[in-house]
């Protein structure tokens, strides 16, 4: 085939999934506020929109989703809360919302789910900025009782099937707010909002804060992002005693790592987990 | 896919872990470099003070080194040197010259500085030459540079006065010391003489002149004599016989035959003796030949006178000379017999001495081997006596040389040490050692994950995604700009020490 018949294909392809996605587009028919999301602005910082995703990105959030949907709808007897996943780390900038960002962008592009990226990181909105939206209403308001319609601070995105949740006005009892019950109840609330709802939450580091702890025990995932080459293993290893016989699923994402000398090769995709793989908890469906 | 074991950590590993805490590295070095540079800094300098000598060393250690073996001397030379010219007193007296001791500090502390002081004044042999130049350098360090110069210089003079106003050490006390043996040896050599001549004298019968024993000689000898007598005595006996029995036969003849010529008749009797004798002897017997002359006189006479006239026989002469050779036989006779006598003395007396020969010899070798030995020592203790006046004559005569200045000390100028660039270097060196030791620790107190498996193996929970770094445009900007300023922090830390050393 030329080339122009293959790109026209390609965009064939490309249209029909774009169909498919309006119509099972439940955020469409929500009256929400919008926001665009500026790509450009993004992608400076690592996330990625568009096809422009560089593919080996590509490729390990793949990796990640599956394992999280498989998780989240897959398990018998099914996960409580399976689909709220919490991304959290040992301590700072180990890139949480990086990656629930790419990694909510991708679960986006999933074809009958709908995902709503949350930023529960109170004490430094950190994904809220970075989508632009901290001056907005949110999370801490409507565990504050001032907004009780959550469908008044979801925003939906330009990227169809992606909802977003801002942090909030801040707020001194935030941490509070986050570990009570209002948070449970909340939690429940999202869970049933929409059919085939995948949460990700960007949370605040567990060795930093207590909260992230504490709110993490109303998600059915966590996933502790590690950065490679810098956080100790001490770190990680007291993080990971923190979550420690709970019923949720724990698991462990490496990020920003390299490729070193004297590793030998072949490191990186495939290692034998994704595609179903569960951890811990009751078999595949 | 497979993945290597990764459970050992290899070389990269490490170099990385090093890398990582490169700035906590960085910071250890340059704090360590600012305080052993500001030390360097503030070292104080020491200043050498050096003169080159000439030390004859073979005379000055001389008589002390006698009898020491040749390779062992040489081998010490310089050490010996050191200590005798560096003594306790010298030492001292250095000390006190060049204001170097402090007062009121008691007796101890004079003593360590004495003793510190003699290890601090360095005479060392200069080998640049040839092994067996006799040139040495005598050095001293001191932080002030006049005092450093001061001690060598009065090092310089102290020794220069002790070695060329005394003629060498103990050199004198050698010389006296030879004196006095000599004279002890003279003393036991004229006793050993003395007695030497007192036995010879005791025993000069069988001990000559010249010292040899000669009794068996002398014994032979008595014996031979006392042969050689009794021979002689008997044939003077046998003659003895003979003229008697003449005598009687001439008195006899007397009486019929007086009025003949006496002369004629006395020759006629002569010649009658004779033909006897001739029976008996040779020509050459004495007896003989007295008897041929007197008949030759007789004939002379006879021939000389005229007519003679009777001569009365009153006295016959034939007669009368048997007489008289008569008497003379029988003065012989008792002549020998007395020799005999003596002789027979002597015997006795060699044969009494035999029993006492043995220790006689003896006592004799004994005092001779005893004077030989005396003698010999007495002959040695001379030559070497000889041998140091003589030495010490050339060595006090100005044409040899014991010691001289080459090269006078001086006032140095600049400090010999500490040698700062080089410590500078050196407290670097350690610094970056310290700190990449000190980053290694680090890296091995804070470990890591690198990878997956250590991420596995270490925490035992699944990994459900491994993320690569997205290396932007940005990314690499920070990388580089990052390794630049380290880089240039690191120029900057050589910098320094360049600039400190230059």
């Amino acid at each position: 085939m030329t080339k122009n018949k293959q790109t026209h294909q390609a965009n064939q392809v490309n249209q029909a999934i774009q169909q498919i996605r309006n119509v099972e587009n439940h955020l469409v028919k929500r009256n929400l506020d919008k926001i665009i999301l500026d790509v450009e602005r993004l992608k400076t910082r690592g996330i990625y929109l568009g096809d422009d995703i560089p593919s080996p990105l590509l490729s390990e959030m793949r990796i990640i989703k599956q394992s999280i949907i498989s998780n989240a709808f897959l398990t018998e007897p099914p996960l409580e809360n399976g689909n709220f996943i919490v991304i959290t780390s040992s301590l700072a900038n180990e890139g949480k919302t990086y990656l629930s960002m790419n990694l909510a962008i991708s679960l986006a592009m999933e074809l009958g789910y709908t995902t709503l990226l949350m930023d529960t990181d109170v004490l430094k909105p950190q994904l809220s900025e970075l989508i632009g939206v901290q001056e907005r209403k949110g999370l801490i308001d409507l565990l504050s009782g001032q907004i009780s319609d959550i469908s008044k601070v979801i925003l939906k995105s330009n990227i169809a099937n992606l909802a977003i949740l801002p942090c909030g006005t801040p707020n001194d009892l935030a941490t509070e707010l986050l570990s009570s019950e209002r948070m449970k109840m909340l939690v429940k609330k999202l869970i049933s909002w929409i059919p085939k709802l995948i949460i990700i939450a960007d949370s605040a580091p567990l060795l930093l804060t207590s909260e992230s702890r504490i709110m993490s025990r109303h998600a059915g995932q966590i996933l502790l992002v590690v950065e490679a080459e810098k956080t100790p293993q001490s770190a990680v290893m007291e993080a990971l005693d923190l979550l420690k016989k709970r019923r949720e699923i724990v698991g462990l994402i490496l990020n920003k790592h390299q490729h070193r000398l004297g590793y030998g090769y072949g490191y990186g995709y495939g290692y034998g987990y994704g595609y179903g793989y569960s951890y811990g908890y009751g078999k595949k469906k | 896919m497979s993945y290597k074991s990764q459970s050992s950590t290899n070389i990269f590993a490490h170099v990385r872990a090093v890398w990582r805490y490169r700035w906590s590295a960085i910071v250890l070095t340059s704090l360590l470099c600012v305080f052993g540079w500001l030390f360097v800094h503030n070292m104080k300098n020491s200043y050498q003070a050096e003169a080159q000598v000439y030390i004859d060393s073979k005379s000055v250690l001389g008589p002390i080194l006698k009898g020491v073996g040749s390779d062992i001397r040489q081998a010490n030379e310089v050490k010996m040197l050191a200590l005798t010219l560096l003594s306790r007193t010298n030492i001292e007296i250095i000390a006190e010259k060049s204001n170097l001791l402090k007062k009121d500090k008691g007796e101890l502390y004079k003593e360590l500085f004495l003793s510190r002081l003699a290890n601090q004044i360095k005479l060392v042999q200069d080998t640049k030459g040839s092994k067996s130049a006799n040139i040495f350098s005598i050095s001293y360090f001191h932080e002030n540079p006049k005092q450093a110069y001061t001690v060598v210089r009065t090092t310089l003079a102290q020794l220069e006065s002790k070695i060329l106003n005394h003629g060498g050490i103990h050199k004198g006390a050698a010389q006296s010391f030879l004196m006095r043996q000599v004279n002890e040896y003279e003393q036991r050599l004229k006793y050993a003489e003395k007695k030497i001549k007192e036995f010879k004298f005791k025993h000069s019968d069988i001990i000559t002149d010249k010292g040899n024993v000669i009794y068996h000689n002398k014994l032979e000898q008595a014996r031979n004599d006392l042969e050689e007598n009794a021979l002689a005595l008997s044939e003077v006996k046998k003659h003895h016989e003979l003229l008697l029995k003449q005598l009687s036969a001439e008195s006899k003849l007397i009486g019929s035959h007086n009025n003949k010529n006496p002369l004629l008749t006395r020759i006629r009797i002569q010649n009658e003796k004779l033909d006897e004798l001739k029976l008996l002897f040779t020509n050459e017997h004495p007896d003989i030949i007295s008897l041929r002359q007197s008949i030759a006189d007789l004939e002379h006479q006879l021939k000389s006178q005229p007519n003679n006239k009777a001569i009365k026989s009153s006295n016959n002469p034939i007669y009368q000379d048997l007489k008289t050779t008569l008497n003379k036989v029988e003065a012989k006779i008792s002549g020998l017999a007395l020799r005999a006598v003596e002789y027979r003395k002597k015997i006795k007396h060699f044969l009494g001495l035999l029993s006492l020969m043995p220790e006689i010899e003896t006592e004799f070798l004994n005092l001779t081997r005893g004077y030989n030995v005396v003698k010999d020592r007495y002959d040695q203790l001379l030559q070497g006596l000889e041998s140091a006046r003589v030495a010490e004559e050339i060595s006090t005569s100005s044409n040899t040389i014991k010691f001289d200045i080459i090269t006078p000390p001086l006032i140095p100028l600049l400090p010999s040490s500490p040698n700062r660039p080089r410590l500078n270097v050196f407290v670097i060196l350690i610094a970056l050692t310290l700190g990449i030791a000190f980053a290694f620790v680090l890296s091995y107190m804070r470990p890591i994950f690198e990878n997956y498996y250590s991420l596995k193996q270490h925490t035992g929970i699944p990994i459900v995604g491994s993320v690569s770094l997205q290396k932007d445009n940005a990314w690499y900007i920070r990388h580089y700009l990052e390794l630049a300023f380290f880089l240039l922090c690191s120029m900057g830390l050589m910098t320094v020490l360049i600039y400190l050393n230059y």
